[in-house]
């Protein structure tokens, strides 16, 4: 279940090249709101998915023949540890990129910014084509009052993942795009 | 939106293993904005579908898989040839080896894309195939190709039997299914499978048949993906897009069933 505080700006929508831009905000601009992402909810899923993957591996091995043969089980558990390794390592990958993302919302724009493995990227949206914006909360986000905010709805927009305080950060983002 | 690091092949193997949302996603949605970008975004999608295709079959013809040895050329490749290369045989043959080996996927692709479109048609009743084709051609390019890669080596490689059998112990059991459960009076030549699991399986086919689990499941999480976010659909939408490309392979069964008994 998720809560969703949605808005659509039809009029913004001029039908042109509407998706995130890469380029950075205006140098001089003052900063209405710079947030980091929180990797709580990263913690948490690695941890989820860590203690399913252990019981999991943990049922193949107290049964050899769950499968109907050993062989077959052995099968079983190898996918199980792959998958578990690769869920892991997702996650690993999801914590250092939020540890190194920053959303930055500025008069005339909001900017997410991250480096992966000495690789910066920046993503960019200006408010003049903002044609929709939506807080939503998972339930995992709403017990840490983290939210994420979504930028244009769909192909080309931009998401900004487990914000601190969400609607402190929607409220500027709101009054930004209304402007 | 993130951006995928398609440029490179290391990039796209990462996004593939690591992030599959970012490896099946449209980039950018100007590319259906018009005419030209379209063009433009399906050229580039069959370039890249054609590179992936090269990747998976060219290891395997090097290898000597669909790769025969006492072909010639015919008259008209090698006298357009000729003067390039100094064998035209060698590569008449490299070239039949390559089109061979890629004719599975590029079948497998078509029935995919075909089913896949299908269903996001009957499910969300929308348009939108250059997006089907842009997930289609990633997912297949590279789970679906992992998944062959995976199968040819098990029949090729030695020591496999047993996990080979395996597979093609679980594919009889998979007509055989649809057989009994439309009642027709067929049988598949070499009959009905005694067991699944014919002998030990040794510990590298064991670990083969893990990763064809992986690539298998990789492949349907793909499409679900491509579902969700480059159609925009909902969980349960997708959800339903993914049983109906599920079923396509009942539907083929059933398909030759009939076509064995009522046709033939």
């Amino acid at each position: 279940m998720t809560t969703q505080v949605h808005h659509t700006n039809e009029e913004t929508s001029d039908g042109t090249d509407s998706e995130a831009s890469d380029e950075p905000d205006e140098p001089g601009e003052p900063t209405l709101a710079r947030v980091h992402p929180s990797t709580k909810p990263v913690v948490l899923r690695f941890a989820l998915y860590l203690v399913a993957g252990l019981a999991a591996i943990g049922v193949f091995f107290a049964n050899p023949q769950l499968l109907g043969s050993r062989d077959l089980t052995n099968v079983g558990l190898l996918l199980v540890q792959i998958l578990t390794a690769i869920a892991l390592a997702r996650q690993a990958v999801a914590f250092v990129v939020l540890r190194s993302t920053e959303y930055v919302v500025t008069p005339t724009a909001v900017t997410k910014r991250y480096e992966l493995l000495g690789r910066s990227e920046t993503r960019q949206v200006p408010f003049e084509r903002v044609r929709s914006h939506e807080l939503s909360q998972s339930r995992v986000e709403k017990a840490l009052d983290h939210g994420t905010i979504m930028l244009n709805q769909g192909l080309g927009g931009l998401r900004l993942r487990n914000v601190r305080e969400p609607f402190d950060v929607y409220d500027v983002i709101q009054r930004q795009a209304r402007a | 939106m993130d951006h995928s690091r398609r440029g490179s092949l290391v990039g796209s193997l990462f996004d593939a293993v690591v992030r599959p949302s970012e490896f099946v996603t449209v980039q950018e949605e100007s590319a259906f904005r018009t005419r030209v970008a379209l063009v433009r975004q399906l050229a580039g999608l069959t370039v890249f579908y054609l590179w992936n295709v090269l990747l998976y079959a060219a290891p395997l013809t090097l290898a000597g898989i669909g790769f025969t040895t006492n072909a010639t050329a015919p008259a008209w490749f090698a006298g357009l040839t000729g003067s390039l290369v100094a064998t035209p045989d060698t590569l008449w043959r490299l070239t039949v080896g390559l089109l061979q080996n890629s004719a599975f996927l590029t079948i497998a692709t078509a029935v995919v894309l075909v089913s896949y479109h299908g269903a996001v048609m009957l499910v969300a009743g929308r348009d939108g195939l250059l997006k089907s084709f842009h997930t289609v051609v990633y997912a297949t390019g590279a789970y679906l190709a992992a998944l062959f890669t995976g199968v040819m080596y098990l029949s090729t490689a030695s020591g496999l039997g047993a996990a080979e059998s395996l597979v093609l112990n679980l594919q009889r059991e998979g007509f055989y299914l649809v057989i009994d459960w439309v009642g027709a009076d067929v049988s598949l030549p070499g009959g009905r499978p005694d067991q699944v699991v014919a002998g030990a399986v040794s510990p590298t086919g064991q670990m083969v048949l893990a990763l064809l689990g992986v690539a298998s499941l990789y492949f349907l999480y793909s499409l679900y993906l491509g579902a969700r976010i480059n159609h925009g659909m909902g969980r349960s939408r997708a959800t339903a897009v993914l049983l109906a490309v599920s079923m396509s392979p009942v539907l083929y069964i059933g398909g030759s069933v009939v076509y064995s008994t009522v046709i033939l």
